[in-house]
Protein backbone atom coordinates (compact mmCIF):
# COMPACT_ATOMS: atom_id res chain seq x y z
CA UNK A 1 0.00 0.00 0.00
CA UNK A 2 2.13 3.05 -1.37
CA UNK A 3 -0.84 5.24 -0.13
CA UNK A 4 0.84 4.16 3.33
CA UNK A 5 4.10 3.87 3.10
CA UNK A 6 5.34 6.74 5.09
CA UNK A 7 3.40 5.27 8.04
CA UNK A 8 4.58 1.95 7.53
CA UNK A 9 7.18 2.11 10.83
CA UNK A 10 3.85 1.87 12.67
CA UNK A 11 4.05 -2.08 12.24
CA UNK A 12 3.40 -5.26 9.62
CA UNK A 13 -0.35 -5.25 11.02
CA UNK A 14 -0.64 -1.59 11.88
CA UNK A 15 -2.62 -0.82 8.69
CA UNK A 16 -5.40 -3.62 9.08
CA UNK A 17 -5.89 -2.95 13.07
CA UNK A 18 -6.18 0.94 12.00
CA UNK A 19 -8.80 -0.66 9.24
CA UNK A 20 -10.53 -2.62 11.49
CA UNK A 21 -10.90 -0.69 14.31
CA UNK A 22 -14.39 0.87 15.10
CA UNK A 23 -13.79 4.35 16.24
CA UNK A 24 -16.64 6.98 18.03
CA UNK A 25 -16.61 10.25 17.65
CA UNK A 26 -18.60 12.52 20.05
CA UNK A 27 -19.08 16.23 19.36
CA UNK A 28 -17.72 17.31 15.88
CA UNK A 29 -16.77 21.00 16.36
CA UNK A 30 -13.27 22.15 17.65
CA UNK A 31 -11.66 18.95 18.54
CA UNK A 32 -13.65 16.62 16.67
CA UNK A 33 -13.34 17.79 12.87
CA UNK A 34 -9.65 17.65 13.88
CA UNK A 35 -9.66 13.98 15.21
CA UNK A 36 -12.29 12.82 11.97
CA UNK A 37 -10.04 14.88 9.59
CA UNK A 38 -7.06 12.83 11.00
CA UNK A 39 -8.87 9.78 11.66
CA UNK A 40 -9.67 9.25 7.77
CA UNK A 41 -5.92 10.37 6.90
CA UNK A 42 -4.63 7.55 8.50
CA UNK A 43 -6.37 5.09 7.19
CA UNK A 44 -9.44 4.12 9.54
CA UNK A 45 -12.54 3.13 7.94
CA UNK A 46 -15.03 2.25 10.73
CA UNK A 47 -17.01 5.48 12.10
CA UNK A 48 -19.66 6.10 14.23
CA UNK A 49 -20.30 9.96 14.89
CA UNK A 50 -22.50 11.91 16.84
CA UNK A 51 -23.25 15.83 17.03
CA UNK A 52 -26.66 17.09 17.26
CA UNK A 53 -25.15 20.90 16.26
CA UNK A 54 -25.53 22.65 12.61
CA UNK A 55 -22.26 24.89 11.70
CA UNK A 56 -22.97 28.21 12.81
CA UNK A 57 -20.56 31.10 11.96
CA UNK A 58 -19.13 31.39 15.16
CA UNK A 59 -17.44 27.56 14.55
CA UNK A 60 -15.65 29.15 11.87
CA UNK A 61 -12.33 29.85 13.36
CA UNK A 62 -12.09 26.43 14.84
CA UNK A 63 -13.68 23.67 12.73
CA UNK A 64 -11.77 22.60 10.61
CA UNK A 65 -13.57 21.76 7.20
CA UNK A 66 -15.86 23.85 8.29
CA UNK A 67 -16.89 26.65 5.32
CA UNK A 68 -18.38 29.39 4.88
CA UNK A 69 -21.04 27.72 2.89
CA UNK A 70 -21.58 25.22 5.41
CA UNK A 71 -22.43 28.08 7.83
CA UNK A 72 -24.96 30.32 5.75
CA UNK A 73 -26.91 26.55 5.06
CA UNK A 74 -26.64 25.74 8.36
CA UNK A 75 -25.11 22.58 7.96
CA UNK A 76 -24.75 19.29 10.32
CA UNK A 77 -21.64 19.01 12.08
CA UNK A 78 -21.80 15.17 10.97
CA UNK A 79 -22.06 16.04 7.10
CA UNK A 80 -19.41 17.96 7.60
CA UNK A 81 -17.51 14.95 9.13
CA UNK A 82 -19.05 12.43 6.67
CA UNK A 83 -17.75 14.99 3.63
CA UNK A 84 -14.05 15.01 4.60
CA UNK A 85 -13.82 11.28 5.66
CA UNK A 86 -15.36 9.90 2.16
CA UNK A 87 -13.05 12.71 0.57
CA UNK A 88 -10.04 10.19 1.60
CA UNK A 89 -11.73 7.14 2.53
CA UNK A 90 -14.54 6.60 -0.02
CA UNK A 91 -15.13 2.95 1.08
CA UNK A 92 -15.59 3.82 4.83
CA UNK A 93 -18.59 2.71 6.88
CA UNK A 94 -20.22 5.71 8.56
CA UNK A 95 -22.90 5.79 10.97
CA UNK A 96 -23.61 9.58 11.30
CA UNK A 97 -26.19 10.84 14.23
CA UNK A 98 -27.31 14.74 14.43
CA UNK A 99 -28.50 14.12 17.94
CA UNK A 100 -27.40 12.90 21.27
CA UNK A 101 -25.27 10.07 21.49
CA UNK A 102 -27.27 9.01 24.67
CA UNK A 103 -30.54 8.62 22.10
CA UNK A 104 -28.89 6.38 20.04
CA UNK A 105 -26.10 4.52 22.09
CA UNK A 106 -26.20 0.91 20.75
CA UNK A 107 -23.86 1.58 17.66
CA UNK A 108 -21.35 3.72 20.28
CA UNK A 109 -21.40 0.43 22.52
CA UNK A 110 -19.76 -1.19 19.42
CA UNK A 111 -16.84 0.95 19.35
CA UNK A 112 -13.24 0.25 19.83
CA UNK A 113 -12.03 3.25 21.06
CA UNK A 114 -14.40 6.18 21.51
CA UNK A 115 -13.37 10.23 21.46
CA UNK A 116 -14.78 12.49 23.70
CA UNK A 117 -15.03 15.96 22.49
CA UNK A 118 -17.52 17.57 24.53
CA UNK A 119 -18.45 20.52 26.58
CA UNK A 120 -19.43 19.68 30.32
CA UNK A 121 -18.02 17.10 32.97
CA UNK A 122 -21.53 15.86 32.95
CA UNK A 123 -21.16 15.27 29.57
CA UNK A 124 -17.58 13.22 30.19
CA UNK A 125 -18.76 11.33 32.74
CA UNK A 126 -21.70 10.22 31.42
CA UNK A 127 -19.61 9.27 28.11
CA UNK A 128 -17.25 7.43 30.47
CA UNK A 129 -19.61 5.37 32.16
CA UNK A 130 -21.01 4.19 28.79
CA UNK A 131 -17.38 3.66 27.67
CA UNK A 132 -16.43 1.75 31.21
CA UNK A 133 -19.64 -0.09 30.85
CA UNK A 134 -19.16 -2.28 27.71
CA UNK A 135 -15.25 -2.19 27.95
CA UNK A 136 -13.92 0.76 25.31
CA UNK A 137 -11.09 2.90 25.92
CA UNK A 138 -12.31 6.44 26.26
CA UNK A 139 -9.28 9.29 25.03
CA UNK A 140 -11.22 12.76 26.32
CA UNK A 141 -9.79 16.19 25.08
CA UNK A 142 -10.69 19.52 26.13
CA UNK A 143 -9.93 23.16 26.31
CA UNK A 144 -10.47 26.27 28.15
CA UNK A 145 -9.84 29.62 28.79
CA UNK A 146 -9.76 31.66 32.40
CA UNK A 147 -9.46 34.94 32.94
CA UNK A 148 -8.61 35.51 36.58
CA UNK A 149 -8.33 39.71 37.78
CA UNK A 150 -5.69 41.87 35.79
CA UNK A 151 -3.85 38.30 34.32
CA UNK A 152 -3.57 37.50 30.78
CA UNK A 153 -5.75 34.72 30.21
CA UNK A 154 -4.72 31.66 30.77
CA UNK A 155 -5.22 28.89 28.50
CA UNK A 156 -5.33 25.23 29.68
CA UNK A 157 -6.43 21.65 28.58
CA UNK A 158 -6.19 18.24 28.57
CA UNK A 159 -5.68 14.84 26.62
CA UNK A 160 -7.01 11.99 29.46
CA UNK A 161 -7.68 7.86 29.03
CA UNK A 162 -10.02 5.93 30.75
CA UNK A 163 -9.01 2.73 30.05
CA UNK A 164 -11.33 -0.43 31.28
CA UNK A 165 -9.09 -2.30 34.05
CA UNK A 166 -7.72 0.98 35.03
CA UNK A 167 -7.77 3.98 36.59
CA UNK A 168 -10.94 6.14 35.55
CA UNK A 169 -11.54 10.14 35.18
CA UNK A 170 -12.59 10.53 38.97
CA UNK A 171 -9.55 7.77 40.16
CA UNK A 172 -7.04 10.25 37.90
CA UNK A 173 -8.38 13.49 39.53
CA UNK A 174 -9.86 14.95 36.35
CA UNK A 175 -13.34 14.57 37.28
CA UNK A 176 -14.75 15.37 40.49
CA UNK A 177 -17.81 16.15 42.69
CA UNK A 178 -17.32 19.67 43.31
CA UNK A 179 -17.05 20.46 39.31
CA UNK A 180 -19.87 18.16 38.31
CA UNK A 181 -21.74 20.84 41.20
CA UNK A 182 -20.33 23.57 40.74
CA UNK A 183 -21.26 23.02 36.65
CA UNK A 184 -24.61 22.38 37.46
CA UNK A 185 -25.35 25.21 39.66
CA UNK A 186 -24.53 27.45 36.46
CA UNK A 187 -26.07 25.41 34.28
CA UNK A 188 -27.92 27.51 31.13
CA UNK A 189 -25.37 30.73 31.92
CA UNK A 190 -22.40 29.25 30.50
CA UNK A 191 -22.07 31.43 27.75
CA UNK A 192 -19.59 30.84 24.86
CA UNK A 193 -16.65 29.25 25.73
CA UNK A 194 -13.44 30.36 24.66
CA UNK A 195 -11.70 27.82 21.77
CA UNK A 196 -9.00 28.17 18.83
CA UNK A 197 -8.09 26.01 16.42
CA UNK A 198 -4.52 25.76 17.44
CA UNK A 199 -4.27 24.72 20.76
CA UNK A 200 -7.90 21.91 20.07
CA UNK A 201 -5.21 20.80 16.67
CA UNK A 202 -2.27 20.09 19.46
CA UNK A 203 -5.22 18.31 22.02
CA UNK A 204 -6.69 16.31 18.96
CA UNK A 205 -3.40 15.55 17.33
CA UNK A 206 -2.32 14.11 20.68
CA UNK A 207 -5.27 12.27 21.21
CA UNK A 208 -4.81 10.52 17.93
CA UNK A 209 -1.44 9.58 18.26
CA UNK A 210 -2.36 7.95 21.60
CA UNK A 211 -4.96 5.60 19.65
CA UNK A 212 -2.53 4.78 17.47
CA UNK A 213 -0.79 4.14 20.09
CA UNK A 214 -2.59 2.03 21.56
CA UNK A 215 -3.65 -0.13 18.89
CA UNK A 216 -0.25 -0.83 16.65
CA UNK A 217 1.83 -0.57 20.41
CA UNK A 218 4.60 0.77 18.00
CA UNK A 219 6.65 2.84 20.43
CA UNK A 220 6.15 -0.27 23.12
CA UNK A 221 6.17 2.40 25.51
CA UNK A 222 2.67 3.11 26.62
CA UNK A 223 1.72 1.20 29.39
CA UNK A 224 0.81 3.57 32.48
CA UNK A 225 -2.01 5.50 32.64
CA UNK A 226 -2.50 8.53 30.40
CA UNK A 227 -3.67 12.55 31.47
CA UNK A 228 -1.96 14.91 29.57
CA UNK A 229 -2.04 18.85 30.38
CA UNK A 230 -1.86 21.30 27.99
CA UNK A 231 -0.91 24.87 28.89
CA UNK A 232 -1.63 26.97 26.21
CA UNK A 233 0.46 29.95 27.31
CA UNK A 234 3.79 28.02 27.66
CA UNK A 235 2.96 26.18 24.38
CA UNK A 236 3.89 22.74 26.35
CA UNK A 237 2.06 19.71 26.84
CA UNK A 238 2.91 16.88 29.27
CA UNK A 239 1.95 14.13 32.35
CA UNK A 240 0.17 15.93 34.83
CA UNK A 241 0.88 16.22 37.90
CA UNK A 242 -1.84 14.30 39.40
CA UNK A 243 -0.03 11.28 37.96
CA UNK A 244 2.27 11.53 40.65
CA UNK A 245 -0.49 10.77 43.29
CA UNK A 246 -2.60 8.09 41.94
CA UNK A 247 -3.50 5.50 44.20
CA UNK A 248 -2.23 2.30 42.97
CA UNK A 249 -5.03 -0.38 42.54
CA UNK A 250 -8.32 -1.55 41.26
CA UNK A 251 -10.31 1.69 39.90
CA UNK A 252 -13.49 1.78 43.01
CA UNK A 253 -15.78 3.41 40.61
CA UNK A 254 -15.96 0.68 37.90
CA UNK A 255 -15.82 -2.54 39.70
CA UNK A 256 -15.00 -5.20 37.19
CA UNK A 257 -18.10 -6.99 37.18
CA UNK A 258 -20.05 -4.04 36.45
CA UNK A 259 -19.94 -4.39 32.69
CA UNK A 260 -22.94 -5.06 30.33
CA UNK A 261 -26.60 -4.15 30.17
CA UNK A 262 -27.71 -3.74 33.33
CA UNK A 263 -29.66 -6.37 34.96
CA UNK A 264 -31.40 -7.32 38.51
CA UNK A 265 -29.01 -9.84 40.22
CA UNK A 266 -30.10 -11.25 43.46
CA UNK A 267 -28.58 -10.25 46.75
CA UNK A 268 -26.25 -12.85 48.49
CA UNK A 269 -28.29 -14.29 51.43
CA UNK A 270 -27.81 -13.13 54.91
CA UNK B 1 -15.85 -10.62 23.16
CA UNK B 2 -13.71 -7.62 25.19
CA UNK B 3 -11.37 -9.05 27.83
CA UNK B 4 -9.72 -5.89 29.84
CA UNK B 5 -5.74 -6.42 29.71
CA UNK B 6 -5.42 -7.19 33.31
CA UNK B 7 -8.52 -9.84 33.35
CA UNK B 8 -6.63 -11.35 29.95
CA UNK B 9 -3.17 -11.27 31.90
CA UNK B 10 -4.73 -13.25 35.49
CA UNK B 11 -5.80 -16.00 33.19
CA UNK B 12 -2.34 -16.30 31.06
CA UNK B 13 -0.38 -16.22 33.81
CA UNK B 14 -2.48 -19.17 35.64
CA UNK B 15 -2.98 -21.08 32.04
CA UNK B 16 0.59 -21.02 31.88
CA UNK B 17 1.55 -22.79 35.46
CA UNK B 18 2.57 -25.92 35.17
CA UNK B 19 0.09 -28.97 36.52
CA UNK B 20 1.93 -31.70 38.91
CA UNK B 21 -0.09 -34.33 36.37
CA UNK B 22 -2.00 -32.17 34.24
CA UNK B 23 -0.50 -31.68 30.77
CA UNK B 24 -2.14 -28.15 30.43
CA UNK B 25 -4.65 -26.32 33.03
CA UNK B 26 -8.25 -24.81 32.48
CA UNK B 27 -10.12 -22.45 34.03
CA UNK B 28 -13.44 -20.27 33.82
CA UNK B 29 -13.77 -17.09 32.09
CA UNK B 30 -16.82 -14.92 33.55
CA UNK B 31 -18.78 -12.64 30.94
CA UNK B 32 -21.51 -10.48 30.52
CA UNK B 33 -23.83 -9.77 27.98
CA UNK B 34 -23.87 -6.38 26.22
CA UNK B 35 -25.89 -5.65 23.40
CA UNK B 36 -25.01 -3.07 20.47
CA UNK B 37 -26.61 -2.84 16.82
CA UNK B 38 -26.58 -5.72 15.21
CA UNK B 39 -23.98 -7.58 17.26
CA UNK B 40 -24.02 -9.79 20.97
CA UNK B 41 -20.99 -8.22 23.32
CA UNK B 42 -19.35 -10.52 25.47
CA UNK B 43 -18.01 -8.78 28.28
CA UNK B 44 -14.65 -10.20 30.29
CA UNK B 45 -15.52 -9.64 34.10
CA UNK B 46 -14.05 -12.40 35.96
CA UNK B 47 -11.85 -15.50 35.89
CA UNK B 48 -11.70 -18.72 38.39
CA UNK B 49 -8.76 -20.83 38.40
CA UNK B 50 -9.00 -24.62 38.86
CA UNK B 51 -7.49 -25.71 41.94
CA UNK B 52 -4.61 -28.06 41.57
CA UNK B 53 -6.78 -30.66 43.51
CA UNK B 54 -9.51 -30.41 41.25
CA UNK B 55 -7.55 -32.19 38.44
CA UNK B 56 -8.34 -35.55 37.30
CA UNK B 57 -5.77 -38.01 36.23
CA UNK B 58 -6.84 -38.83 32.26
CA UNK B 59 -3.93 -39.54 29.66
CA UNK B 60 -6.71 -39.16 26.79
CA UNK B 61 -7.22 -35.58 27.41
CA UNK B 62 -4.84 -32.72 28.47
CA UNK B 63 -6.41 -31.89 31.24
CA UNK B 64 -9.89 -33.18 33.09
CA UNK B 65 -11.61 -31.44 35.86
CA UNK B 66 -13.53 -32.96 38.58
CA UNK B 67 -17.36 -32.08 39.48
CA UNK B 68 -16.34 -29.51 42.58
CA UNK B 69 -14.39 -27.34 39.61
CA UNK B 70 -17.32 -27.32 37.93
CA UNK B 71 -20.09 -27.43 40.41
CA UNK B 72 -18.19 -24.05 41.45
CA UNK B 73 -18.48 -22.43 37.83
CA UNK B 74 -22.01 -23.72 37.66
CA UNK B 75 -22.99 -22.16 41.30
CA UNK B 76 -21.02 -18.23 40.05
CA UNK B 77 -22.96 -18.67 37.21
CA UNK B 78 -26.68 -19.38 39.08
CA UNK B 79 -26.10 -16.93 41.84
CA UNK B 80 -24.51 -13.85 39.59
CA UNK B 81 -26.03 -14.67 35.96
CA UNK B 82 -22.98 -14.49 34.44
CA UNK B 83 -22.28 -16.87 31.07
CA UNK B 84 -18.89 -18.48 31.48
CA UNK B 85 -16.42 -19.86 29.37
CA UNK B 86 -14.34 -22.73 29.84
CA UNK B 87 -10.53 -21.68 29.01
CA UNK B 88 -7.04 -23.26 28.25
CA UNK B 89 -3.95 -22.42 26.64
CA UNK B 90 -2.15 -23.38 23.37
CA UNK B 91 1.31 -22.74 24.11
CA UNK B 92 1.88 -22.05 20.58
CA UNK B 93 2.19 -18.81 18.69
CA UNK B 94 -0.85 -17.87 15.91
CA UNK B 95 -4.02 -18.87 15.93
CA UNK B 96 -5.21 -21.16 17.85
CA UNK B 97 -7.80 -23.95 17.31
CA UNK B 98 -9.83 -26.37 19.49
CA UNK B 99 -9.07 -30.18 18.87
CA UNK B 100 -11.87 -32.27 18.15
CA UNK B 101 -11.40 -33.71 21.95
CA UNK B 102 -11.93 -30.08 22.76
CA UNK B 103 -15.36 -29.54 21.09
CA UNK B 104 -16.68 -33.29 22.28
CA UNK B 105 -15.43 -31.71 25.70
CA UNK B 106 -17.22 -28.41 25.21
CA UNK B 107 -20.45 -30.42 24.23
CA UNK B 108 -20.55 -32.47 27.00
CA UNK B 109 -20.25 -29.09 29.78
CA UNK B 110 -21.79 -26.21 28.19
CA UNK B 111 -25.46 -28.10 28.99
CA UNK B 112 -24.59 -27.99 32.73
CA UNK B 113 -24.13 -24.09 32.24
CA UNK B 114 -27.43 -23.51 30.63
CA UNK B 115 -28.75 -25.48 32.70
CA UNK B 116 -28.52 -22.62 35.54
CA UNK B 117 -27.75 -19.75 33.77
CA UNK B 118 -30.59 -20.28 30.50
CA UNK B 119 -30.65 -16.80 29.96
CA UNK B 120 -26.71 -16.32 29.64
CA UNK B 121 -24.12 -16.92 26.91
CA UNK B 122 -21.78 -19.86 27.55
CA UNK B 123 -18.97 -21.12 25.82
CA UNK B 124 -15.67 -22.00 25.20
CA UNK B 125 -12.37 -20.19 24.99
CA UNK B 126 -8.75 -21.00 23.92
CA UNK B 127 -5.69 -18.96 23.59
CA UNK B 128 -2.32 -19.30 22.05
CA UNK B 129 0.71 -16.78 23.02
CA UNK B 130 -0.52 -14.01 21.05
CA UNK B 131 -4.06 -14.94 19.57
CA UNK B 132 -7.39 -16.49 20.76
CA UNK B 133 -10.37 -18.63 19.40
CA UNK B 134 -13.71 -18.81 20.81
CA UNK B 135 -17.44 -20.49 20.41
CA UNK B 136 -20.35 -19.29 22.41
CA UNK B 137 -23.99 -20.68 23.28
CA UNK B 138 -26.29 -18.23 22.73
CA UNK B 139 -28.76 -18.30 25.29
CA UNK B 140 -30.95 -21.66 25.03
CA UNK B 141 -29.09 -22.40 21.90
CA UNK B 142 -28.24 -26.07 20.85
CA UNK B 143 -25.36 -25.51 18.58
CA UNK B 144 -22.21 -22.88 19.53
CA UNK B 145 -21.28 -20.01 17.16
CA UNK B 146 -18.05 -18.57 16.33
CA UNK B 147 -16.90 -15.76 18.31
CA UNK B 148 -16.03 -13.28 14.93
CA UNK B 149 -13.45 -10.99 17.55
CA UNK B 150 -11.55 -11.31 20.38
CA UNK B 151 -10.28 -8.08 21.76
CA UNK B 152 -8.20 -7.55 24.79
CA UNK B 153 -8.61 -3.87 25.97
CA UNK B 154 -5.74 -2.06 27.46
CA UNK B 155 -2.42 -0.63 26.93
CA UNK B 156 -2.40 -2.01 23.73
CA UNK B 157 -5.24 -2.77 22.42
CA UNK B 158 -5.56 -5.65 20.82
CA UNK B 159 -8.12 -6.29 18.23
CA UNK B 160 -7.77 -10.12 17.75
CA UNK B 161 -9.66 -12.00 14.75
CA UNK B 162 -11.23 -15.24 16.79
CA UNK B 163 -10.62 -19.03 15.50
CA UNK B 164 -12.28 -21.80 16.28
Amino acid sequence: MERYSRQSFLGPDAQENVAQCRVGIVGLGGGGSHIVQQLAHLGFQRYVLYDPDRVEDSNLNRMVNGTVRDAERAAPKISVAKRVIKRLQPDASIQAFQGRWEDRPLPLRACDIIFGCVDTMAGRRDLEACARRYLIPYVDIGLDVHKVGDEPPRMAGQVVVSMPGGPCLTCLGFLTEELLAKEAARYGAAGPRPQVVWANGILASSAVGIAVDLLTDWTQALREPIYLSYDGNKGTLGPHVRLRYLVPGPCPHYPADQVGDPSFVALPRG
Amino acid sequence: MRLPRPLYQEALADLKRRHPFAAERVGFLFVRVGSTDGAVLLLGCGYAPVADAEYVEDLGVGARINSTAIRSAMQRVLDTRQGVFHVHLHEHRGAPRFSWVDTREHGRLVPSFQAVGPKSVHGALVFSLNGAGAVAWPADALDPVVVDRISVVGYPLSLMKGTA
